[in-house]
């Protein structure tokens, strides 16, 4: 196995050229999380089941009929996605490990023939950023194993960042699928709210979530971008949603690009010299905008987020409190303590804040923020400094993210050169609504200006 | 079946403290008008007879 085939897409062509197997691919796969276990990135995973998905789709290439060009390829998935052969724990004791059926996505990646390559660590119930509260653990960063992954889909980001599989589902609240992309150096992409199909992925906060894939390149959420985009009648947030379209050429040659900046969006100079560096590679004019009032916005997202957990697990808080860990429990007791009128006028502000971004910042396709405002911290670390502003880790790693959910808009997060260490450090760009796939080729222009093109 | 499992001091602070922070930045915001919360509610998405 060479480097040149860790991404899904680089595998999905040798697997077209015949000069690799599914059951190679996914007996390699097995091998290196095997030598990389430290990393505690996989909840579940079972050799047995994994290599009869394998030696099925190897039967089916060398039959000449594969499903899909993605036919044989080892997927891994967060462990708040349903799925048949696998347990489903959320990595919390609260939820014992049932296997009903598979989520959507799932059972579409399924459908076209992918390994689905078992379960992966995460933040309990997706309700927190940086993998360190997890029923078995914290996960390791590949990249530095002192350091976290951030989360919440941070066994999905540590188990592509180490070349284990080529590509992972997350999910993404609050930041899940672009916070742990960005601090072990890979992509994420995080739908539109009512483009992807939530059916199946266990809920944190119905009108914020939004599930997603994480890879090794660009092409690797190209490739599975549409195995999330359109409508799923289990889902009514994607009532009328269109499936992944060609945005064609000319958007991508010149977009209109606006950075965002100001009080409460603060970054350490690390991250700002490496993003202002990347910006500079890409030769375009980027204007910057100051935001206001950024604390209310942000209370927004909070309160929604609280108010919407809470009332998905009354029934579970009220019977299994010592279930939940102690501060996932405190966060619902919070939100029990939030009136409907209190999450009204988050609401309310909400449709501020994204008729705002649409409306009143100028023209542009795409805005540009760091994912993170500092690098990977330490495992342990309570606090970080950064711009004028000491906050604990938690709301460091939300620090930009949440704007996306709080919007709705489509996001992407692409890692970015860092002169100043071997950390990496990620850019995000917020795309207009339901131009997931615009959003995709800008990013495509930018990171090949930014990192060069991609190989596969 | 409902159980009582106390709260400890550092939950009890964590719970007062998210709460302050919300209902402050709640309060502080400053619009011209209210806006129509951001909800939406589609009946024909739950019509499985749909088309």
């Amino acid at each position: 196995m060479t480097n040149a085939l860790e991404s899904l897409s680089a595998q999905a062509a040798a697997l077209a050229a015949g000069t690799v197997t599914p059951a190679t691919l996914a007996q390699d796969a097995l091998q290196r999380a095997e030598q990389q276990a430290a990393l505690n990135a996989f909840v579940a995973l079972d050799p047995t089941t994994i290599m009869a998905q394998a030696t099925a789709a190897t039967d089916r290439r060398q039959a000449g009929r594969p499903l899909s060009p993605i036919d044989g390829v080892p997927i891994a998935v967060k462990d708040n996605y349903l799925t048949r052969d696998f347990p489903t724990t959320a990595c919390s004791r609260a939820l014992p490990g049932a296997r009903p059926r598979d989520a959507t996505v799932v059972a579409r990646l399924r459908d076209a023939g992918a390994v689905i390559f078992g379960k992966t660590n995460m933040h309990e119930w997706a309700y927190g950023a940086t993998n360190s509260l997890s029923a078995i653990g914290q996960t390791l960063n590949p990249r530095d194993r002192r350091r976290i992954t951030g989360g919440s889909s941070g066994g999905s980001a540590a188990a592509v960042a180490a070349g284990i599989v080529g590509a992972a589902l997350g999910s993404d609240t609050g930041g899940s699928i672009r916070i742990p992309a960005a601090a072990c150096g890979v992509y994420g992409f995080k739908p539109g709210y009512g483009r992807a199909s939530r059916n199946g992925v266990l809920p944190l906060s119905w009108s914020l979530d939004a599930p997603g894939p994480l890879g090794r390149t660009l092409r690797d959420l190209e490739l599975l971008l549409p195995f999330f985009l359109g409508e799923d009648r289990r889902d009514p947030s994607t009532f009328g949603a269109v499936a992944m379209r060609d945005p064609g050429p000319p958007i991508a040659e010149a977009p209109a690009l606006i950075a965002l900046d100001g009080a409460g969006l603060e970054r350490s100079d690390e991250v700002r010299a490496a993003l202002v560096g990347a910006l500079n590679a890409t030769g375009l004019p980027v204007p910057t905008v100051e935001l206001e009032q950024m604390d209310s916005y942000f209370s927004a997202w909070e309160a929604i987020l609280h108010c919407e957990a809470t009332a998905y697990h009354t029934r579970r808080l009220a019977d299994h409190p010592e279930g939940f860990g102690a501060v996932t429990r405190a966060h619902l007791e919070a939100g029990k303590q939030l009136s409907g009128r209190e999450y009204l006028n988050a609401q309310s502000i909400r449709a501020h804040f994204t008729s705002l971004l649409l409306n009143r910042l100028g023209e542009w396709d795409a805005l540009v923020l760091p994912t993170l405002p500092v690098t990977a911290p330490m495992v342990g670390e309570e606090w970080q400094s950064f711009g004028g502003r000491r906050v604990t880790t938690q709301d460091s790693m939300t620090w930009f993210c949440w704007l996306g959910n709080l919007s709705g808009l489509p996001c992407v997060t692409l890692p970015v050169p860092n002169p100043a260490s071997a950390l990496p450090v990620g850019m995000m760009l917020m795309g207009r609504p339901g131009k997931d796939e615009e959003l995709l080729a800008i990013a495509g222009l930018l990171n090949e200006r930014i990192n060069g093109k991609e190989v596969s | 079946m409902k159980r009582t499992v106390p709260l400890s001091q550092d939950q009890q602070n964590r719970i007062d403290a998210t709460l302050k922070r919300i209902r402050g930045g709640l309060a502080r915001f400053r619009a011209t008008r209210p806006q129509e919360p951001a909800h939406t509610f589609k009946p024909e998405a739950f019509d499985d007879k749909r088309a």
